[in-house]
């Protein structure tokens, strides 16, 4: 697996407008993002994808399993997002209704994909940022490569319960489907990464 | 669960978000203003369509046509149809001539007809009124 930069020097080098993962769980903020921009403004986007760009991208990447897709479904995103207009402003967990069209827009572009099997996910060792702990390294190293070999819901599911610690009923109401189909995919997911990891070790 | 103990969770915890790749936050903002630009020509129409003063102008319009419409079709009841009087006038007349045909004239102004109460009482044998052809044929 090619070596991947460390997340904290690609930031140093100059990326603007770093994302700001604490940001996320300030619901206010976002009601403001959403209705600024509901109102016409298009500064507030730039904002928007500071707070939000490395878990909508994580759950695309997680999803579609390429990073190209990935990008195009953040893109596709922010589109969304600017025709939707003034009809932001009734959107009443911003969030939600980001990861929500984010998972949406992944699947379609899986299905739009017809070269995505002879890529497999195993080859992106992108999956997750290299972490700057060389045992903590060690560990998500291991774990991509079984996150991997799960099917794209079950991957999906785990990133949103352990990268972007939601509940199973965020998940599901993220998903457009019922905590408990949720749980259930988390739980044989669960499964079947001990069933690899039992083989592998 | 303990997460340590979980040789799974402990793994995973170990997974952070990735990072975005380099450049895609101009990409993303860029199709996001040409977007909202294309979305402003678009709205033009719906901006004229939630016009206060349009839509009252296209509702009164509306409200004229279908005023027109019923005062149209009412006015044109209201007014009596020419064929059926006429034909009332001619079905008058023959009925006129009818009735001229069916009241046979008496001939014999003081000859009673037989309905007469005096033709009752006398019978049959009352002389028969002198018609006009009568008188022709005995002259054959």
């Amino acid at each position: 697996m090619d070596a991947v930069a460390p997340p904290m020097m690609d930031a140093a080098i100059g990326e603007p407008g770093v994302a700001c993962t604490g940001a996320w769980d300030d619901a206010s903020r976002w009601i403001e993002i959403f209705g600024e921009v509901a109102a016409g403004r298009t500064e507030p986007l730039g904002d928007l994808y500071d707070m939000a760009s490395r878990r909508l991208y994580g759950l695309a990447l997680w999803r579609t399993g390429s990073r190209d897709l990935a990008a195009e479904v953040v893109q596709e995103l922010f589109i969304r997002v600017a025709e939707h207009g003034e009809r932001l402003a009734s959107v009443r967990d911003p969030r939600w209704w980001l990861l929500s069209v984010t998972h949406r827009l992944a699947i379609d572009a899986v299905r739009r994909a017809a070269r995505r099997e002879a890529e497999p996910i195993e080859e992106h060792g992108e999956l997750a940022a290299e972490p700057v702990d060389h045992a903590r390294a060690v560990d998500a190293q291991r774990a991509w490569a079984l996150v991997a070999r799960l099917s794209a819901k079950q991957r999906e599911v785990i990133y949103l319960h352990h990268v972007a610690e939601m509940s199973h009923a965020e998940i599901g109401r993220c998903l457009g489907v019922p905590a408990f189909t949720a749980a259930s995919r988390y739980r044989l997911a669960l499964k079947a990464l001990r069933g690899m990891l039992g083989r592998t070790t | 669960m303990n997460v340590e103990r979980d040789p799974v969770t402990r793994l995973l915890a170990a997974i952070e978000e990735p990072e975005p790749p380099r450049g895609l936050r101009e990409l993303a903002l860029a199709g996001a203003a040409a977007a909202g630009a294309r979305k402003a020509a678009v709205d033009a129409w719906r901006r004229l369509w939630e016009s206060r003063p349009l839509r009252l102008a296209w509702a009164v319009a509306v409200a004229l046509l279908v005023a027109a419409n019923f005062t149209i079709r009412t006015g044109s009841r209201a007014r009596p149809p020419a064929v059926p009087a006429a034909a009332a006038a001619q079905e008058r007349a023959g009925l006129k001539e009818l009735q001229a045909i069916v009241e046979l004239p008496r001939i014999r102004l003081h000859s009673a007809g037989i309905d007469a109460p005096e033709w009752r009482t006398t019978g049959p044998h009352a002389p028969e009124p002198k018609t006009p052809h009568h008188d022709q044929e005995d002259k054959s």
